[in-house]
């Protein structure tokens, strides 16, 4: 019994942290004076119910917001979402032209390639995931992302 | 001798006319059949080619090293012409990384000469002359970068496609702040060496095919 009990006190926070997996997470290095940046990821769901990212924080933006980038008639336009719905037994992809975390009031000191920004995840049932994201040049994982799609 | 000049100057004024209507119609086939040819080779999805080019309006614009910026700016090579703002935070930093790694494949082909990369501001308020300059040499250092007062972006851009507006941008408890976002046009313009719009290449722009269009467009 004791050990039935310490086994569900282990598997208790993995459980909550079980729920969603996150791939890949990365943030572009800015040019210079940005006023905001963007955090990508791909957020895999192995549940049989939706799980939604309702809100994100990370140290060195005054504002942080949920968006999806969409494009209409040729025209960029960003939508702030309420959450990021990842489907179940799915994914979605935060990526450049979609789905963004955005980073808003870039503070000094700025983040460089190299750096290691802590993003943190609510999700609606109050879990907290903190994902360490590597801010990286974009032109790197640009070319990363074609060659992926070219096969 | 009056009556001489007079008997002859309809001949020859009906002869001009005819010569200058023979080579008006020579052009417009020449050019028709261009276009149909060029959207032959490239892939719609690229490099979308248009049924009428369209030349770029002259405008009084300023490039970042303060030089008067026009139409004659955009002669005697091929451009790719982007509208955007530095501010910009995601959209134009991932097209001007595209356009600096198309630079790279057409430096590393050797076609040096005949094409340039145009980077046009539509935020006059906050992208200072340095403020260009900052912006576009952090993806490459050929990047030329102009602005202007609105009403002459818009007489340029207007009838090129090219749109934009301000969007509010977010702040802490919804303080009010000088910030703003820009949604615009996300297409690179591919201008001809005489200034006009000959193809769009829509998004999302992958270099290598970009590079690949850019060559069979241009290479007679």
């Amino acid at each position: 019994m004791r050990k039935l009990l310490l086994a569900a006190a282990l598997l208790a926070p993995l459980s909550a942290l079980a729920e969603i997996k996150v791939v890949e997470p990365w943030i572009p290095e800015a040019p210079p004076n940005a006023q905001a940046m963007a955090a990508f990821m791909s957020i895999e769901n192995d549940e049989d119910r939706p799980v939604k990212v309702v809100n994100a924080h990370a140290p060195g933006f005054k504002v942080i917001e949920l968006h999806k980038s969409v494009e209409e008639n040729g025209m960029h336009k960003m939508l702030k979402q309420e959450a990021l719905v990842v489907p179940p037994m799915g994914s979605l992809e935060l990526r450049p032209g979609s789905y963004h975390i955005m980073l808003i009031g870039v503070q000094d000191p700025r983040p460089k390639a190299g750096d290691v920004i802590p993003v943190r995840l609510d999700l609606e049932d109050g879990t907290q995931i903190t994902v360490q994201t590597p801010v990286k040049k974009r032109a790197d994982m640009m070319q990363r992302m074609q060659k992926m799609q070219g096969h | 001798m009056t009556k001489r000049i007079s008997g002859q100057a309809p001949v020859a004024v009906a002869v001009f006319l005819i010569l200058i209507a023979a080579l008006v119609v020579a052009v417009f086939f020449k050019f028709q059949r261009t276009n149909v040819d060029l959207a032959k080779v490239v892939d719609p999805a690229v490099l979308r080619i248009m049924p009428q080019p369209i030349p770029v309006p002259d405008a009084q614009l300023t490039r970042m090293d303060g030089q008067p910026f026009g139409k004659k700016n955009l002669s005697g090579k091929w451009t790719f012409l982007y509208f955007g703002y530095t501010l910009c935070p995601d959209v134009c930093p991932t097209e001007l990384t595209a356009l600096a790694e198309v630079a790279d494949i057409l430096r590393g082909k050797n076609v040096q000469s005949r094409w340039q990369q145009v980077f046009v501001s539509v935020d006059p308020e906050r992208d200072t002359p340095d403020q260009l300059a900052r912006f576009v040499s952090y993806f490459d250092p050929k990047i030329i970068a102009a602005t202007g007062p609105d009403a002459e972006l818009r007489i340029m851009a207007q009838p090129i496609g090219v749109g934009w507006e301000k969007a509010a941008l977010p702040t802490a408890n919804d303080a009010p702040s000088s910030s703003y976002l820009i949604n615009h046009t996300t297409s690179i313009l591919l201008v001809s060496p005489d200034a006009t719009v000959v193809g769009v290449f829509p998004t999302p722009h992958n270099p290598e095919a970009m590079a690949k269009a850019y060559l069979a467009v241009t290479r007679e």
